[in-house]
């Protein structure tokens, strides 16, 4: 082996070296971490309230359609029926569900005088959920109402 | 002859490197959508200055095409060409909340196309300040499910 033949080895050695240091991953290694992730989320309270006001028919409803922003707690209440000529302790229904068509869709439901309620407490998730109230066959006359709708 | 022997020694620490495992390019995932869609007929009777809206549940983003398919008079003898509003929001309140709106006459193909996302939504139909006097009116609401 000629002398350039040692240095041509020696280089292409050197090289080979460096290549291999060059290569491979830059980052620190780092202790592998455990994730614990819940399934259960809390519910979520009712901090925003909707207060709906309108009178009901004779033989009628009327809904109000609300947004949910987040699982929690959902509660309906009757503060005020009646008046005029519709006594104040006529009993209606109420109820809660979906928008659906040109009515509410109720999956929860029940019949009641105004109170302090809440009449109707449920958790829901996100989205959007309506209110009814309507007449069970007690009203005389068209009915004022005053509902509130608590959500988170 | 230096020279070369540097350039050939670079060339094999730079084709020493690189990735190892060859990847193939792969398409950007496009959500799957059911080729099945659905209609909702939504029918009534439009006072003059007057808005009557229909919800629905929307169960995956998807478009959704709304069709005013006919306007007639309120006994439906006499079909017109008195254009109205049609639009889809969400319902909020005792009112539909709209998005998109436009105001048109009848027609066979729909006048509103919104790509909409999930949950309850509704499309309202309204008098857009032309209305002589009440009319009968249908509006056919698609989307994919």
């Amino acid at each position: 082996m000629t002398a350039c033949q040692r240095l041509l080895c020696l280089v292409i050695a050197f090289y080979a070296a460096g290549a291999t240091a060059a290569c491979g991953d830059d980052s620190t290694p780092t202790s592998p971490t455990t994730t614990t992730t819940s399934t259960t989320a809390a519910a979520a309270e009712a901090s925003i309230s909707e207060a709906f006001v309108s009178s009901v028919p004779v033989n009628g409803s009327r809904f109000y359609a609300f947004e949910v922003g987040a699982f929690g707690t959902v509660n309906v209440t009757l503060n005020r029926v009646g008046g005029g000529t519709v006594p104040t302790s006529v009993w209606v229904g109420i109820g809660l569900g979906v928008p659906e068509g040109t009515d509410c869709s109720t999956t929860t439901s029940l019949n009641t005088q105004a109170g302090t309620g809440p009449h109707i407490s449920t958790t829901l998730a996100a989205g959007t959920y309506c209110a009814r109230i309507y007449d069970i066959g007690n009203l005389a006359a068209a009915a004022p109402f005053a509902l509130t709708i608590a959500h988170p | 002859m230096t020279r070369l022997i540097l350039a050939l020694g670079l060339a094999v620490a730079v084709a020493g490197c690189g990735d190892d495992a060859a990847t193939t390019p792969t398409s950007p995932t496009i959500p799957e959508v059911s080729v099945d869609s659905a209609a909702r007929l939504f029918s009534g009777t439009l006072a003059k200055g007057d808005t009557n809206y229909y919800s629905f549940t929307l169960p995956q983003d998807s478009g959704v095409f709304v069709t005013l398919a006919s306007v007639t008079s309120t006994d439906q003898r006499d079909a017109t060409e008195l254009a109205l509003g049609v639009g889809l929001g969400v319902p909020r309140g005792t009112e539909c909340v709209l998005s998109s709106r436009v105001v048109a006459p009848a027609a066979l193909t729909p006048q509103l196309r919104v790509f909409t996302p999930q949950g309850v939504r509704c499309v309202a139909v309204f008098d857009p300040g032309t209305l002589p006097a009440a009319v009968r009116y249908a509006v056919r609401i698609g989307y994919y499910r």
